[in-house]
């Protein structure tokens, strides 16, 4: 069923000639661009009818969605791939190809929308764009290298996948998805080089820039700038959470089209592969964002306070609702699902209990700072602030808000994993590495909590506030190791509560605490409650993988026996993706506001402004329908050529049943 | 193919409903500085021209308290300043009356009127900005003698790297060199009545974190008691005008500065 056709391959071939002469024609005109200056070259040029900003906006957003498709899902196949090979089941094998095979026919169209977008760069802004290349210059090299380095590796991951399809091959074919996503990730890294260094021109703390606008930093330097790392870590993890989305839509689209009940099953599982990706993503995120922002606050104060407070602080209250939807739909695809496992059911009283510790975390998230009301009306408020709900907008109230809501899902997918299954084994009978393991886990979960000791020795805090922190992080710490000792005695589920609700101690406690000390003392607590939950989801997943490690079945999972609106809570799932990567790309940029280098190369276009969110979400929308609407066609590419794969004998349909009745394959 | 219509219209219908919830929340820009390009070979009547520009901008706020032809709100009628500053400082040309007038305020204050504006104008607008407003001041009964000799300039551009620019380590130090003062009556300091509101018992009313952000963004939360004074003399208290206050104390404070300030003020109870 997925053995690729030769009108695939070929239509593969023509797409990727094709794609790639766009992109050398899009080069050598840059190429010209570039070298080609007359005496007395432009600042800008107009773009007719919808401007130069939106032409870049919509040319570059849909970019960088089909590159973070064609970084997410390589990632996905591999790590599929890799799950397939450790455990046998050919299904996880034809998934990777199946995915490899739609990365393929979307490189060309990568490769169309990068060209166009530098090109129109170059055209459209080629002051900015020159002092970016006198900067740049030899990244900008190595880039198109890199691309091809890419695509060509690409290439011979997919055609190999036969040939390499035995005992000794596979490894080798797994190292080359290693090197096609090292390939991707690579490319990531330069782009975002380019992006963050017009954000904080900054490295280690020394401007990059004196004050007469000359640049006086190394290309490392550059590349190096504050808020490189944090971006690279962001984009690297919500690429996966992406590809996850982007399958876990393919999945739905094919499932409510299928014909059988084999369809349906496979469908189903590749649904909840993509799912499960997607969450497994989405859990570090908010981590990873805030490590961004407070890169952002390091670097610049004012601009910290744009991007929270200021012009773009609504913004916030948008991203919270999309990221409420995300939080939610998968949750509740994981309760539905749960349904289709025998032995499911008994959770069906907590997912109630999760429900709601959801709800009231989307509502603190959502809730304004500041309420929408006319200087007359805030006379009469006498304050800014809400009197009762101003408390919820603050930092304190959403940090906890957001970590328990990521506890929460981490025990939807806890009871997901173990649904079907029965008692667990004793753990002797784990091997004898098992408690060795579960030792390394809970030391590098102590280094971990332990780690902002060093700070809290360094900084000037009050005697009560060092004391609360160092005893908060012990405690936490003691029951990480009680919970492992407790695993080895066989009372690992009991461990496990412990582990979290000490987690949960903590986000509340330093949540509420919060609200009585200055706030540049309580900016550093959410690196508690962060550390907190991060260890505690660590130690959990490392107990349960031996906890529930050849536990009996309690029945089997009825693939397939999904009703459609779960398929719909999947599209949706990607849809509300897409759009935040949007949200989240407008959210970068503005922050610069009238700036292309942040106060070093001002923006004196037409487009200086910096648009309103309504503005915005009218273009993000565009960018979306497009994209989706190519990936629907890209979809459909991937699909020809099956209907004679489906006249042979159903020796792959047969495969796609389940061969496991575990919801943690 | 029914399958594959219904989804396509469910992915436009969230599409549409996330871009109409974006609409319907408050619409924020953040509008970008005017840029005059002002040059070395404009004529006189060029640069009042746009000096006059600048004198109505928020940017430099120079209309909130002056007007030409009858009493400002708190500070003297410009009419005829351009005749009038020759005579006003012996030996002191009317061009460096009032460029002085501009850039160190405090060191021409007309008699009946206080010392409340702000010493700010020069790092905030830059010269080529502060060169247009004193040809504007020139061609009010004046002549134009003045002249933008430096290069293109958009003006008002903060230093690369956002080094701290201002003065002053104390509180009163820091709240006269960045101007404070002069739109804010703080205890037994600054303007009264100011453009700004009495910040006097500040503490009371106004957490540090919540000072801190009015100090770095202040266009977030206007304050509804700001000081308004009619052309009768009463004073009374409204909404203040937004965009009026500098939004670039960000950059122009050190954080130590800043601290400084927020720590000042909550405790002003």
């Amino acid at each position: 069923m997925f053995a690729s056709s030769q009108s695939t391959q070929r239509s593969n071939r023509s797409f990727f000639i094709v794609g790639s002469v766009i992109a050398v024609v899009g080069l050598l005109l840059t190429t010209r661009a570039v070298f080609a200056q007359g005496a007395d070259p432009p600042e800008y040029r107009e773009f007719p009818v919808i401007g130069s900003r939106v032409a870049i906006w919509v040319t570059s957003q849909v970019h960088l969605n089909f590159a973070a498709f064609m970084l997410g899902v390589p990632m996905f196949a591999l790590v599929v791939e890799y799950l397939g090979f450790r455990s046998g089941d050919r299904r996880y094998d034809s998934l990777a190809r199946e995915f490899t095979k739609l990365v393929l026919v979307a490189a060309s169209t990568t490769a169309a929308f990068g060209a166009l977008f530098t090109f129109l760069l170059f055209t459209l802004y080629p002051n900015y764009m020159s002092r970016l290349t006198d900067v740049f210059l030899p990244t900008m090299v190595i880039y198109p290298l890199l691309f091809f380095g890419e695509i060509f590796t690409l290439y011979l991951y997919w055609y190999s996948w036969d040939s390499l399809n035995t005992p000794r091959g596979k490894p080798w074919h797994l190292a080359l998805g290693l090197l096609l996503n090292l390939f991707g990730t690579a490319l990531m890294f330069i782009a975002n080089a380019w992006l963050t260094f017009a954000i904080s021109p900054e490295s280690g703390g020394r401007p990059l820039y004196n004050n007469l606008g000359n640049f006086t930093g190394t290309l490392w330097q550059a590349v190096n700038n504050t808020t490189w790392w944090p971006l690279n870590l962001h984009r690297t993890i919500a690429n996966v959470s992406f590809g996850g989305s982007i399958v876990g839509m393919y999945a739905a689209m094919r499932f409510l089209n299928a014909k059988t009940d084999a369809e349906r099953a496979h469908y189903d599982w590749m649904g909840y592969v993509g799912n499960f990706i997607a969450v497994i993503g989405l859990i570090p995120l908010p981590f990873a964002g805030y490590l961004l922002g407070r890169e952002i606050y390091a670097f610049s104060q004012q601009m910290g306070v744009t991007m929270m407070g200021g012009f773009l602080s609504w913004l916030w209250i948008l991203q919270a609702i999309l990221i409420a939807v995300i939080f939610l739909s998968a949750n509740y695809y994981l309760w539905i699902g749960m349904q289709r496992i025998e032995g499911g059911e008994r959770y069906r009283g907590v997912v109630k209990a999760l429900l709601v510790v959801l709800t009231v975390g989307v509502l603190v998230w959502a809730t304004p700072h500041n309420p929408v009301v006319t200087p007359e009306e805030q006379s009469q408020i006498g304050s800014a602030f809400h009197p009762l709900l101003g408390v919820l907008g603050v930092m304190s109230a959403k940090n906890t808000a957001v970590n328990m809501m990521i506890l929460a899902t981490f025990l939807s997918f806890l009871f997901y994993r173990r649904a079907g299954k029965g008692q667990p084994l004793p753990f002797a009978r784990q091997g004898r590495a098992a408690p060795i393991v579960l030792a390394v886990v809970a030391a590098i979960c102590l280094v971990l909590a332990g780690s902002p000791a060093v700070y809290v020795l360094r900084e000037g805090l009050g005697a009560t506030s060092r004391l609360l922190r160092v005893l908060l992080t012990a405690l936490h710490g003691l029951v990480i190791i009680a919970g492992v000792v407790l695993t080895v005695r066989d009372r690992g589920a009991l461990g496990q509560w412990l582990i979290l609700a000490s987690a949960a101690f903590v986000v509340v406690f330093f949540g509420v605490y919060g609200y009585f000390v200055e706030s540049i003392i309580r900016i550093g607590f959410s690196t508690y409650q962060v550390l907190a939950v991060l260890t505690a989801l660590i130690a959990v997943v490392a107990i349960d993988a031996y906890l529930y490690r050849g536990a009996p079945d309690l029945g089997t999972i009825r693939w397939g026996k999904m009703p459609a609106r779960t398929q719909y809570i999947l599209i949706l799932l990607a849809v509300t993706f897409t759009w935040l990567m949007g949200l989240m790309g407008y959210a970068r940029n503005a922050i610069r506001q009238h700036w292309h280098i942040y106060e070093v190369l001002q923006d004196t276009s037409v487009d200086a402004f910096s648009p309103g969110l309504g503005f915005a979400a009218r273009v993000i929308s565009i960018c979306v329908l497009l994209f989706l609407a190519l990936i629907g066609f890209i979809f459909w590419l991937g699909s020809l050529g099956e209907a004679k794969e489906k006249e042979k004998p159903p020796q792959e349909a047969a495969e796609a049943l389940p061969a496991s009745t575990s919801a943690s394959d | 193919m029914a399958n594959t219509l219904k989804v396509s219209a469910f992915i436009v219908l969230v599409v549409v409903a996330i871009a109409a919830f974006a609409s319907a929340i408050p619409q924020l820009e953040s509008p970008a500085p005017k840029v005059l390009a002002i040059t070395a070979d404009m004529s006189g009547a060029e640069l009042a021209a746009l000096g006059q520009t600048v004198f109505e901008s928020p940017e430099a706020g120079c209309a909130a308290c002056h007007a030409v032809g009858r009493a400002g709100l708190r500070g003297p009628d410009l009419a005829g300043i351009g005749s009038a500053a020759a005579g006003r400082v012996a030996g002191e040309s009317a061009e460096v009356y009032l460029r002085k007038s501009i850039v160190e305020p405090c060191d021409h204050v007309v008699a009946g009127y206080d010392c409340i504006m702000p010493p700010t104008l020069l790092n905030t607008l830059g010269e080529a900005k502060v060169t247009a407003l004193v040809a504007y001041m020139q061609s009010l009964g004046g002549e134009i003698t003045v002249k933008y000799s430096g290069e293109p300039s958009a003006g008002g551009a903060p230093p690369a790297g956002g080094a701290a620019a201002l003065p002053g380590t104390t509180a009163q130090e820091i709240l006269a060199s960045a101007g404070c003062v002069g739109c804010h009556k703080i205890g037994e300091l600054g303007a009264n009545p100011g453009l700004g509101p009495d910040l006097s018992q500040l503490g009371r009313s106004s957490t540090p974190e919540a000072i801190r952000r009015a100090i770095l963004a202040p266009d977030e939360s206007i304050a509804g008691n700001c000081p308004k004074k009619d052309e009768a003399g009463t004073v009374t208290a409204g909404p203040c005008a937004p965009g009026l206050m500098p939004k670039d104390y960000g950059q122009k404070l050190s954080a130590a500065q800043l601290e400084t300030l927020v720590t000042f003020l909550s405790e002003l109870k």
